[in-house]
Formats: C-alpha cells, sequence, structure tokens
C-alpha cells in the first residue's frame, strides 16, 4: 500500500474515464438482448447493437412461420433458415433480404429441392 | 508544497485575503443562468451567465498555474489535473446520485439513453454527445438531464489542453533563461524576472487561441440552422476561457501593480477620482450584461458574431476592477453574493434536473402551462437551493478541506492522504453517509438499468423481414414448386429433379434475371 495503489488508483481512474467518454460518444456499444414485438404480433428476439440486430434472430411471425438467422437493416442477410407456416423449410443464404446462392426448400412430405440463385431482381407492383 | 497551494486556492476563492469579488461576478453568472432556465421568455439571453463563468474559472486557473511557477520554479502538471478532477467530480457524481432517483418519479421517456448521458457527464464528453447525438440546446419538450453539463466538459478540456501549453511554455521560458543568464537559485531577482517573461509569453498564446475560437464560432455559427452546435463545442466557445486566462497571466504582475497602485493608494486624490469612477464602471458593466440577456435569445445570430465576446470581455473588465479594489477597500462583498458565488457550482448543477423533474411534476398536477411553469419555479427554486447548501457542505467542501465522511471514503483508497479530524471515534458517524451514498447508488443504477435505450427508440430498431423478404420467399417457392411439376412425373428421381430445378431457378445468365417474386412459375 502506498505509492503505488495511488498511482495505479490514477491509472484506472484516467482508464475509466477514457472508456465512459467512448462509450458516451457511440465508439463502444454494448450489446444488450432484446425481444419485442414490431406491432404487428411479429416477435423478434435477438441482441442489438447500435440500433440493429447482430447474429442470429429468432423471428417468430403472426401466421406462425419463424426465421432464424442474421439480419442486416432488417432484412435477411446471411445463412439461415425460414419455416413457413405451410410447414416447408428454406435453408440457404440471403443476401438484403432475397435468396443468393445455394439454398434448398424441404417439404413436409421428405422432398427437397436445392440450388445455386445467382441474381434476383425485385419488381415494384 | 500541496497544502500550500490549497491554501492559496482557498484564499483566492474564498475571499480571505484572495480576490474578494470573484464571488459576485459567480453569483451574477448563476443567477442570469437561473433566471434564463426557469423564466426563459423573461430573460431569453441569460445563457450568457455561463461566459461570466468561464472568464472567472479561466482568470483563477492561470493565475494559480503563474503563481505555483512563480514560488516552485515549475509547473506540476498532474497534480494540477488531479486538483481539478477532485475539484469537479465529486459534486458531478453526488448530482447523479440525487437526479437518478429522482427521475423515477417522471415518465421513463426522460431517461431514454441515461446510461450514456451520465457516462458522458462523468467524463467530460456531454458536448459533443449532445452534438453527436443532435440535440439542441433549447430542446424543451424531453429535454436530456444532463445536458448542462456540457459547461464542465468545455471547463476540464481547458484545463488539459491550457495546463499542457502552460507547462511546456513555462518550463521552455525557464530552461532558455537559465542558460542565458545566472542559475535560478544564486540570483533571486533574475529568477523572479525569469518567471515574470515566462508568463508574458502565456499571454499572447492566449489571446491567439482566443482569436482562432472566436474565428471558430463566428464561422460555425454562421453556416448553421442551429447553433447549439458551434455553442457547446470546445474549439469554439473556448475563448472566454481563454480571455480570463489572459488576463490571469497579468495577475501578479508587477509594473502593472505598481501603476496600479497609483490609482487606489488610499488617501491619494486619483484614489479620491477613482473610486467613484470604477464603481460606476463596475455598474455599468453589470447593467451591460443584463441588458444583454433581456436582448439576446439562443437563436440570434448577433450573439455568436459579438454577443459572447462581448459579455466575455465586459467580465474581464469587471474582473481587473475587482482586482483594483482588492487593495482599495478592506470590507468583504456582501453576504448574499459571496453565499451564492461560493455554492454556484452546485447550484448549477442541480438547478437543471431538479428543474425538469419539478416541473414535469407541477404540469401532471393539472395546472395552467403559465400557472405550471410558475410553480416549477416557486418549487424548484428552494429545492434547488436546498440540495445545493447541502452538495456545498457535504460533497464539496470536504473534498476541497480534505475532510469529512465522503473524502475520509476517497482517501480510504489513497493512502498517504491526510485526513482531518478522522479517528476512531468518528467511524460510526461514517457508517450512516455510507448506507446512504449504497442506497442511493443502487437506485441510480435501478433508473439506468430500466431506462429506454436510444438505440430502441430514437435511432428506430429496424424490423424489415416481415412482408417483403418473406414473400420474396414464397414467390421463390412457388417458382421452384412449378417448375418441378412442369418436369416429368413426380416419381423421377430426385436428382434430376433437383438438377432441373435448379437449371430453370438458375438460369440466369442467358435471361439476365432470375427468381422474380410475384411470377409464380413464370420463369421457366
Amino acid at each position: 500500500m502506498g505509492k503505488g495503489v495511488r498511482t495505479s488508483i490514477r491509472v484506472l481512474i484516467v482508464a475509466l474515464t477514457l472508456l465512459a467518454a467512448l462509450y458516451a460518444l457511440g465508439v463502444v456499444a454494448f450489446p444488450h438482448h432484446l425481444a419485442s414485438d414490431d406491432g404487428y404480433g411479429d416477435r423478434y428476439d435477438g441482441v442489438v447493437v447500435r440500433g440493429d440486430y447482430a447474429g442470429v434472430v429468432r423471428i417468430e411471425y403472426a401466421d406462425g412461420a419463424v426465421w432464424e438467422g442474421p439480419l442486416a437493416k432488417g432484412r435477411f442477410d446471411g445463412k439461415g433458415r425460414y419455416r413457413s407456416p405451410e410447414g416447408w423449410t428454406f435453408t440457404g443464404e440471403f443476401r438484403n433480404g432475397a435468396a443468393h446462392g445455394p439454398g434448398m426448400f424441404e417439404l413436409p412430405d421428405g422432398t427437397s429441392y436445392s440450388f445455386n440463385i445467382i441474381e434476383t431482381t425485385e419488381r415494384s407492383r | 508544497m500541496g497544502r500550500s497551494f490549497g491554501q492559496i486556492t482557498e484564499a483566492h476563492s474564498a475571499g480571505a485575503g484572495g480576490l474578494k469579488w470573484l464571488n459576485s461576478l459567480r453569483a451574477l453568472g448563476v443567477i442570469l443562468v437561473l433566471v434564463y432556465h426557469f423564466f426563459p421568455s423573461f430573460l431569453p439571453g441569460g445563457f450568457i451567465g455561463v461566459d461570466v463563468f468561464f472568464v472567472v474559472s479561466g482568470y483563477l486557473i492561470t493565475s494559480l498555474l503563474v503563481r505555483e511557477f512563480e514560488r516552485s520554479g515549475r509547473l506540476r502538471l498532474f497534480d494540477f489535473f488531479r486538483r481539478r478532477w477532485l475539484r469537479l467530480f465529486p459534486a458531478i457524481a453526488a448530482m447523479l446520485l440525487v437526479s437518478l432517483p429522482l427521475s423515477l418519479l417522471i415518465p421513463s421517456d426522460f431517461r431514454t439513453d441515461i446510461a450514456r448521458q451520465a457516462a458522458a457527464s462523468l467524463s467530460w464528453s456531454t458536448n459533443y454527445y449532445e452534438i453527436f447525438t443532435g440535440q439542441s440546446y433549447e430542446a424543451r419538450l424531453l429535454p436530456h438531464l444532463f445536458i448542462h453539463t456540457w459547461t464542465l466538459s468545455v471547463e476540464m478540456h481547458y484545463y488539459l489542453f491550457w495546463g499542457a501549453v502552460a507547462a511546456v511554455v513555462l518550463f521552455a521560458a525557464s530552461r532558455v533563461r537559465r542558460r542565458g543568464g545566472a542559475s535560478a537559485c544564486s540570483d533571486p531577482r533574475a529568477a523572479g524576472g525569469n518567471r515574470a517573461a515566462a508568463r508574458v509569453a502565456l499571454l499572447p498564446m492566449a489571446v491567439v487561441f482566443a482569436a482562432v475560437s472566436v474565428a471558430c464560432m463566428r464561422s460555425v455559427a454562421a453556416r448553421a440552422s442551429d447553433p447549439s452546435a458551434a455553442y457547446m463545442s470546445t474549439l469554439s466557445h473556448i475563448f472566454p476561457l481563454m480571455i480570463g486566462s489572459a488576463f490571469g497571466c497579468l495577475y501578479g504582475f508587477s509594473p502593472l501593480i505598481s501603476y496600479g497602485r497609483l490609482f487606489v493608494k488610499k488617501n491619494g486624490a486619483a484614489a479620491r477620482v477613482f473610486r467613484p469612477v470604477s464603481l460606476a464602471a463596475a455598474a455599468a458593466g453589470v447593467a451591460a450584461i443584463v441588458f444583454l440577456s433581456f436582448g439576446f435569445s439562443f437563436r440570434d445570430p448577433r450573439v455568436y458574431e459579438y454577443g459572447i465576446l462581448a459579455v466575455s470581455l465586459i467580465t474581464a473588465a469587471l474582473l481587473c476592477l475587482a482586482r483594483m479594489w482588492q487593495d482599495l477597500s478592506p470590507r468583504r462583498e456582501p453576504g448574499v453574493t459571496d453565499y451564492l458565488g461560493l455554492r454556484s457550482y452546485s447550484i448549477y448543477l442541480l438547478h437543471w434536473p431538479v428543474m425538469i423533474v419539478v416541473g414535469r411534476l407541477a404540469g401532471r398536477l393539472g395546472a395552467s402551462p403559465d400557472a405550471s411553469s410558475l410553480w416549477c419555479a416557486a418549487l424548484g427554486i428552494p429545492a434547488t437551493f436546498i440540495a445545493a447548501e447541502l452538495s456545498y457542505r457535504w460533497v464539496e467542501q470536504p473534498f476541497r478541506a480534505r475532510r469529512g465522511p465522503a473524502y475520509a471514503a476517497y482517501a480510504a483508497y489513497a493512502p498517504g492522504v491526510a485526513v482531518k479530524g478522522a479517528g476512531a471515534g468518528k467511524r460510526l458517524w461514517n457508517v450512516i453517509p455510507v448506507c446512504v451514498a449504497a442506497a442511493l447508488i443502487a437506485v441510480s443504477l435501478n433508473a439506468v438499468a430500466t431506462a429506454p435505450r436510444l438505440s430502441d427508440i430514437e435511432s428506430g430498431l429496424r424490423y424489415g423481414a416481415m412482408s417483403l423478404d418473406v414473400s420474396n420467399l414464397k414467390g421463390l417457392y412457388s417458382d421452384v414448386g412449378s417448375a418441378a411439376s412442369t418436369a416429368s412425373a413426380a416419381s423421377a428421381a430426385d436428382g434430376s429433379m433437383e438438377k432441373r430445378a435448379s437449371k430453370d431457378a438458375g438460369a440466369s445468365p442467358r435471361e439476365g434475371g432470375v427468381a422474380t417474386p410475384g411470377e409464380g412459375g413464370g420463369n421457366g
């Protein structure tokens, strides 16, 4: 106890102050788990950082469908699985909300279709 | 050495042999800010009280730096930082521990992102936090509970910056003179001159920094519709502190003192003229500041072009008068302004969250908007003063005089620091404040933990994968399904169905596009 303790406390105070400043300014962000409703009866469950879901999100839709996979800006992104209310399941990769790359449909009767999407264009109605 | 500087600090601000009228200036500043916040339509320009504080602070800090250097020949920079931190931090922590529990009385919306706001207050980054999150200084619908700590952020940035600059300049100047002439130890008079010269080297730097800062404020405020960024940013708002610093450099400067003494020699002819003239000048200065606070408003561009600069220069002139009066008048300053000035820091820290809570509660009691602002002031101002008195007595003063339970708690972790009046018999008394503090900390942490987060509300958590992506997928499914059914019978091997499905679904190179949602089976 003595000078060494004093110095290390001062270093700790400076380090904590710096960390607090970085946190306040948004440079450092702490992810937190959030389970919430989007207002349409769909339940989102995942980890949130800086206003967006990060990592794997589980969505339970009002119609009974389930999504498990990453989101980017609220769209399907990365490798995920969607199970429809009719019972078929799609597992595949997504980019910006649309299937992209290898993917597979699995029907309730056991048949499966796999394919490779190269490009998707969206049409507005 | 440390204790004697503590005494200098005390004397300087408490008025016992130090600069007496500083507290009156601080009182002026705090009154302007209080009236501005509680009665904004009455005194729309009262925010300039903050700049009165800044000039006084710049003056005080620089004169302290200069005096330390003069007496010991060196500037202990980290000791300076430590003293500044100890001066500012405990009261802010106390304010948080009071405000956070109070905020549980009002809707949780007021606590949105409070974790980051509290972190900003404790880390001197409130001004940039508020600028980056786009909060206008004048937002009144859902004001941030700790936005007023932006001034402390600017102050701490000033301490860090100016302390470092002064350390370098003073060190360099002392080295230069020592090389050139007699060593500092052998000739005290040469040493005094050398230090005075070093001090004067700081003055042009203060002026230059002030000028750069003024230019920065004018250009930023001119280009933006909301002047909050120019107002709260350190670079553009440091010039009142720099103006005070420039005058602080002159403190104790012997030629100036002898010249000034001509005016204030008590029974001299010059003094007889000087007294009423200086009184009139002081009254005019104060009146000018008050007049400006009636005439200005936050969005008035004149404030940023020359308004704040004018207030700073007037305050600096009042400081000079105060310095001259110190030799002239043996009387102490009036008790009221002394009282207000000493507690100005606590009053400033506590009035804003107290005002928000009391104002919201008063509004909730069903009072009309005009009546509720009167109720807010009638309840909030006394509440502020009571809380400020407690903060001053139990937090601020003990840390400065190095006694009391709050300081003892700090000293327990910093052995070697003496605590006055500490003894075995006092330990029981120390338990009560520890329990109170622990309770406040617990409630405050709860207030933070249950607060809505900015990221979830104000930036709009994005729920998107709802309709469009799902319908994309369903369209893809029906594409694949129909492609599979146009193939030969269901009994065909899975492998060939897969191949065909992929061919159809993936037939992009030639057709330039594939799974187009909304077109059931159209692609194949």
